[in-house]
């Protein structure tokens, strides 16, 4: 391009430039000086647009493979859930206090939990509205904690420790959209899967019932395909702790929206 | 039916045409998000995702920004890209990727000169790049990986990085039409 006679003497210095723009890898401040420069040439211009046309051909010669069994069942499914379900704007609740405590209040009528002997909020990491929905009981506890990924929080995980204990996370994040699965690692590192849940566009909530005896919760995990989505550790010296002798989970609900 | 005809019965809420569109893309769209990541849980979500924003969006997709094959296989590329980035997970690696079908040294190029399978002809373009190039050009279109991160995977300078984007790119235009002016 810069060879050719309606070239500016300036079109060599974007020819990387133009070719990260078709790649769609372009960034910064090196991208807005292209882009400058495309506007006022006409000839690189036409060049990105080519190495668009190559770059998107790529795409074409990736081998097709048959999806697994019932792909289009499942797909039709979320469909019609997704119509039925989702809401017109994301509601980012799991950062209105107000709305995580009403929830978790609904939980607590949901597992039939016993408050005869009442609610204890033990910890600082707990959001204010669920201290104050849960601490003028005594008898259990509430520990809360941020789910991270990257360094960035996305939702919460919230255990409550009393006659039923529950463990229930929500996250709001990303447009991430499968099945996938809670597991806790406890004080003596054992981990254990505690079931799954669906998240649509980044957004979904469950939660489950605790074995008793089921130990310390050092931290909980949201994994899909093997790998980490997002992590809560609760704070040393504050793990929440499930009384009784372990007998195994129970899931309270796999509801991806609270209506 | 052509791809356009089908958008626009989605796009006017007709769900045979919207199952036609799903059967006609969804091998395409999970080889490719198998293909990035190697996992085929993670490549059914991906491509099921992909298919329903191809269905919702289908009111505003626009011919003249492209084909309707590049438009879904784009948001394919896109999610899985996303997902490989949310989960901080381990793609494909990009040589496994090419030996997938990207590239093919199978094929002489004088064979391939004769074919008239544009993506016979693409993949031994592609395997006609250097290695190195070929790398990178995956890197950069299927990984959506910046020449800095291209630079610090592969352990190059920057520039070093950008010329094999670049170069890579360039060539494989070049052998494209000159593959398609023997045609």
């Amino acid at each position: 391009m810069s060879d050719d006679a309606r070239s500016g003497p300036e079109c060599g210095r974007y020819v990387d430039e133009i070719a990260e723009l078709a790649l769609g890898i372009s960034t910064g401040r090196e991208r807005a000086q292209a882009l400058a420069h495309l506007e006022a040439c006409p000839r690189c211009h036409a060049e990105m647009e080519q190495l668009s046309l190559t770059a998107d051909s790529l795409l074409d010669v990736v081998p097709a493979i048959e999806p697994p069994l019932g792909f289009e069942v499942r797909l039709m499914g979320r469909l019609g859930a997704g119509r039925a379900t989702r809401p017109a704007v994301r509601r980012r609740w799991f950062a209105r206090p107000a709305s995580l405590a009403l929830v978790c209040a609904v939980m607590i009528v949901a597992v039939g939990a016993g408050v005869g002997t009442g609610w204890l909020v033990r910890g600082g990491q707990a959001p204010p509205a669920v201290r104050s929905a849960f601490g003028t009981e005594p008898g259990g506890h509430v520990e809360s904690a941020s789910l991270l990924a990257a360094g960035r929080r996305i939702g919460d995980v919230t255990v409550y420790a009393g006659h039923t204990t529950w463990l229930f996370m929500s996250l709001d994040d990303g447009s991430w959209s499968g099945e996938a699965t809670c597991q806790v690692r406890l004080a003596g590192g054992k981990t254990v899967l505690l079931g799954a849940f669906w998240l649509d566009n980044g957004y979904g909530a469950w939660g489950v019932t605790l074995a008793p005896g089921t130990g310390h919760i050092r931290s909980a995990s949201v994994l899909s395909g093997g790998a980490v989505l997002a992590i809560a550790e609760f704070a040393p010296g504050t793990a929440a702790s499930v009384p009784g002798t372990a007998s195994g989970t129970r899931p309270v609900t796999r509801a991806a929206h609270w209506q | 039916m052509s791809d356009e005809s089908l958008l626009a019965g989605m796009a006017q809420g007709d769900e045979r045409a919207g199952l036609a569109f799903v059967r006609r893309y969804q091998a395409r769209v999970f080889g490719l998000a198998m293909g990035m990541v190697s996992d085929a849980a993670l490549a059914e979500d991906i491509a099921q995702e992909a298919l329903l924003r191809a269905w919702r969006h289908a009111p505003v997709y626009d011919s003249r920004r492209g084909a309707v094959s590049t438009w879904v296989l784009t948001i394919t590329r896109n999610l899985t890209i996303d997902a490989l980035r949310m989960r901080r997970a381990v793609p494909t690696d990009p040589d496994d990727l090419v030996n997938l079908g990207l590239a093919s040294s199978e094929v002489s190029p004088e064979t391939a000169a004769l074919s008239a399978d544009a993506a016979r002809g693409l993949r031994l373009a592609l395997a006609a790049l250097r290695a190195e190039q070929r790398r990178a050009l995956v890197l950069a279109y299927f990984y959506g990986m910046t020449a800095a991160e291209i630079s610090e995977r592969e352990a190059i300078p920057l520039g070093t990085a950008k010329t094999r984007i670049r170069a890579g790119l360039t060539k494989l235009r070049e052998t494209m039409t000159s593959e398609g002016s023997r045609q």
